[in-house]
């Protein structure tokens, strides 16, 4: 009875005790909420075994080696993640697909795709998402696919831009215009429309777009012919990283160099090197490092993040990042080449 | 192959050049003469549809320049094909010697003749190792030259990655030379095509290569080294595709490690087009010649007719295989 009505009545150490236990509770709560979310606690948790994925069509480009794979593995050193660069050194997509569904079979933490062919990559992006891998494009975009993010050019927008050099250059003179590039791959031609969009109400004529096989010596060899072909031509514009060099060879050989207005994709050496002659006008140059270096990130954090939509976000198809992320563009022309030599 | 291996090497097979007959059996109808009669159409018609732009001077000018460099590799492919065999790896070689000829002079600081030497002598020891593993590590030609294929063009890539920029003009000076108003590419080409025709249809060392292609077990009896000249046959493609691929480096100024991707196949349909055959024991070097002619000469009428780059590819396709299907068909008929 004694010890019933002291139950019945707690003491006012009984009421300390129980505060004081509440109070470690909570303090042991937050404590661990602190330690799963990220910032500079989670900076210190092992992750090394966490292993994300890039793959892509032709991985051993010179361009991905030059900024896609070093802006990774910055990006895979800052977060303490394991990466791995994989993929066909050709162009081979049943060879790209068959490996792609390979790497997602290994179940890694994350896969970053290089989607050369957007419908052919629906299936199996769809497939690893299902089995709970994150998968985002970089580079060239599936946009009808699964794909949680892409992080890339927008490659209408950067013909646009293309468009606008060629018209400033041009300042008023109407004729021919060509273009070059890999005209089966969907960046390129939504490179072409962004380019004729603005060309074309400049009052000048866009031809079709020609094949250089992401060449240089085939740039060449179809600019050369376009340059006879066309008696009218004044401007010919490259969509790929090899067009540029070939047309500028091509109109360097044809003593076309300021007649025939020359611009391009991406500002490697080779480029920036015509620009300086003169041969190039304006070169429109890719953020290519913030692919790979944002794209890891992304996948990190779609792993990590503690910001919380619903009270399930996967069944219900959130995801703590945005779509689509475009890393914008830049132009070199002769104005502002030297900087850029200087950094090459 | 229709060819006899019991021919002594003096008198070469059928198919060679250096066959002797009267007028009409050396102009009866073979590939070769197929492809001469489409080119000569392909040329009319052209210049009756483009009268303005495509029979001129410049447009000549550019044909040649466009088609001189694959015309240098593909005189090493026809040797080797006359032999029975091929080499996938000529394209990356072209990117792999203008890289490493790039690098030696601009990164190593090497004199440009001395890094031009290196280059060819690189070139050659590449040609030298495909040679190699398929005529004494016996490993077919086509695995072997598609493994050193990806190797070289791995090495390309390694040692030049995005291209090799600000070459000296010690060394572009020679790609971009003019001389009687024709490029040096186009010179180059014609002086290995002179040399290459003369070789494989009037010397006695070149012409026991059509022996080999015809029958390789009953040339080795008659005492020829075959794989001696499978070996030398291989070098001598490496040497040529080097020499193309510095002369292009030269040419345009960068040293791209993508250059000649997808070469192999053009120039081995040119060879095919012009007469030579995979099985070997066929091929001359003016027919390749003139097959390289077809094929530049198709790109260039299909870009002036404003036909979307997929119609090159059906054209030179379908020529390729209803010129060796009529050839076949002509050869029944004999």
């Amino acid at each position: 009875m004694k010890q019933n009505s002291k139950n019945s009545h707690p003491s006012r150490r009984d009421w300390l005790k129980t505060l004081a236990l509440a109070g470690g509770a909570t303090c042991l709560t937050s404590c661990e909420q602190r330690t799963a979310s990220p910032g500079p606690a989670a900076a210190k948790a092992d992750y090394s075994n966490e292993e994300y994925v890039w793959i892509s069509p032709n991985a051993n480009l010179p361009l991905y080696k030059a900024h896609d794979h070093p802006a990774l593995e910055l990006a895979a050193k800052e977060l303490g993640v394991k990466v791995t660069i994989t993929g066909p050194s050709t162009t081979d997509m049943p060879g790209f697909l068959t490996m792609l569904e390979t790497v997602a079979a290994r179940r890694p933490a994350g896969i970053l795709v290089n989607a050369w062919d957007p419908a052919a990559s629906i299936g199996p992006i769809g497939k690893a998402l299902e089995a709970g891998i994150p998968v985002i494009t970089v580079d060239a975009d599936a946009p009808a696919s699964k794909r949680i993010t892409f992080v890339g050019t927008n490659w209408y927008d950067l013909g646009v831009r293309q468009g606008e050099a060629m018209v400033k250059a041009l300042a008023g003179r109407k004729g021919k215009i060509a273009m070059l590039g890999m005209t089966d791959q969907y960046i390129d031609q939504q490179a072409f429309a962004g380019f004729r969009s603005v060309v074309e109400k400049a009052g000048c004529t866009v031809l079709e777009p020609q094949h250089d096989r992401g060449d240089q010596a085939t740039a060449a060899r179809v600019a050369s012919t376009l340059i006879q072909a066309t008696p009218d031509l004044v401007g010919i514009a490259g969509f790929d990283s090899e067009s540029g060099p070939g047309i500028g060879v091509a109109v360097k050989e044809a003593a076309k160099a300021g007649k025939i207005i020359v611009t391009c994709v991406d500002a490697e050496p080779a480029h920036l090197q015509l620009i300086k002659e003169g041969v190039i006008t304006a070169a429109v140059g890719q953020k290519r490092e913030l692919f790979t270096y944002l794209g890891l990130k992304v996948l990190f954090d779609l792993n990590h993040s503690p910001v919380r939509f619903t009270a399930d976000d996967k069944k219900a198809g959130m995801y703590p990042a945005p779509e689509v992320i475009h890393t914008g563009t830049y132009t070199v022309t002769r104005e502002n080449v030297d900087a850029f030599l200087k950094r090459s | 192959m229709s060819d006899t291996p019991t021919r002594t090497p003096a008198s070469p097979p059928a198919g060679s050049s250096g066959q002797r007959g009267s007028f009409a059996s050396r102009f009866r109808l073979t590939r070769e003469t197929i492809l001469i009669i489409l080119t000569l159409a392909a040329i009319i018609g052209a210049t009756l549809a483009f009268p303005r732009s495509f029979p001129t001077y410049a447009n000549l000018s550019a044909l040649l320049r466009n088609m001189a460099l694959d015309g240098v590799m593909a005189c090493g492919m026809v040797v080797l094909m006359v032999s029975g065999v091929f080499d996938l790896s000529v394209g990356s070689l072209f990117s792999m010697t203008g890289v490493l000829t790039g690098w030696l002079m601009t990164r190593a600081g090497l004199p440009v003749p001395l890094a031009i030497l290196a280059g060819l002598g690189l070139a050659a020891l590449a040609g030298t190792l495909n040679g190699f593993v398929v005529a004494k590590v016996r490993v077919n030609a086509l695995i072997a030259t598609l493994g050193t294929m990806q190797v070289f063009r791995g090495i390309a890539v390694l040692v030049g990655g995005p291209g090799i920029a600000n070459l000296p003009p010690a060394y572009t000076g020679l790609g971009q030379a003019e001389w009687l108003g024709l490029q040096a590419p186009i010179w180059l080409m014609l002086a290995v095509v002179i040399v290459g025709q003369f070789c494989l249809a009037k010397t006695r060392f070149f012409r026991k290569y059509y022996y080999v292609g015809a029958n390789a077990k009953a040339a080795h009896l008659s005492g020829i080294p075959v794989d001696r000249m499978l070996i030398v046959g291989f070098t001598l493609m490496g040497l040529l595709a080097g020499l193309a691929g510095m002369t292009f480096a030269a040419r345009v100024g960068t040293a791209s490690s993508t250059a000649g991707d997808g070469a192999e196949l053009r120039i081995i349909t040119a060879v095919i087009l012009g007469g030579a055959s995979l099985t070997g024991g066929r091929g001359t070097v003016w027919g390749t010649l003139v097959g390289v002619l077809f094929i530049a000469l198709i790109n260039n009428v299909m870009i002036f007719a404003r036909l979307s780059p997929e119609w090159q590819s059906i054209v030179i396709g379908s020529v390729l295989v209803i010129a060796v299907a009529l050839d076949r068909f002509l050869a029944r008929r004999k």
